[in-house]
């Protein structure tokens, strides 16, 4: 896979439970990307961008680093 | 499945159809038109224009209709994974395309000495044809090893 997570690793799974257990498809819809996207970032395959970082860590309201966390 | 890995297939579809359809094309030919089959094989090529299907891959990249939500069809993951798999097909074209260049000069050379050697001016297209046809199957081929081969795969 061509697009690793540069050694970042998240906490949206559990961000997303814990905000009224919200499914990938919503989530990926408030923040503009496929579902699929979702999917590699939680499972840690993939770095996203500043942008997109920034948007999903507004959509639980808490800051980036809550989010994303290198090791 | 994810968008990319619906054009690709369909990319891949084409082409292998549209080699099944030369090969057959070729013996069918030659029993037509009573000629050899290395004979037939020349016309034959003309198949190939089926290539041009690969446009209507274009097609999966329209949003669903009657699609909610705000999910776009590409991202930028999907972006960069498209930019990834064009590089390997441009990396396999021009390889190629540069080996059989060099070949087919070194081959003629061989076979008519330093003098007397001209390469054919019929090559050259048919080498943009072929190039094009690499192109699109080693970009489909890498869009597939980066997503997956199965709908499953998606979101690996």
């Amino acid at each position: 896979m061509p697009a690793d997570n540069a050694g970042i690793e998240n906490t949206i799974r559990r961000l997303r439970f814990e905000h009224g257990e919200m499914t990938q498809q919503d989530l990926a819809e408030r923040v503009s990307v496929t579902r699929q996207t979702i999917i590699a970032l939680e499972a840690g395959r993939y770095a996203p961008s500043l942008p997109l970082a920034v948007r999903i860590a507004r959509v639980f309201g808490v800051g980036v680093e809550d989010v994303f966390q290198i090791d | 499945m994810h968008t990319q890995q619906k054009a690709a297939w369909f990319d891949l579809i084409v082409i292998g159809g549209t080699v099944v359809l030369y090969l057959a094309a070729v013996p069918a030919l030659s029993w037509w038109f009573h000629r050899t089959l290395a004979e037939a094989a020349v016309p034959a090529l003309g198949v190939f224009g089926l290539i041009g299907l690969t446009g209507f891959g274009r097609l999966f990249y329209r949003s669903p209709r009657g699609a909610l939500g705000n999910e776009p069809v590409m991202d930028e993951r999907d972006w960069l994974l498209s930019r990834q798999a064009w590089n390997a097909g441009m990396a396999t074209f021009w390889l190629l395309f540069c080996i059989a260049g060099v070949g087919t000069w070194a081959y003629l050379y061989y076979l008519r000495g330093l003098e007397r050697v001209t390469v054919p001016v019929g090559i050259f297209p048919a080498m943009i044809g072929a190039g094009f046809i690499v192109f699109m199957l080693a970009r489909s081929v890498a869009t597939l090893h980066y997503y997956g081969w199965k709908a499953s795969d998606a979101g690996r």
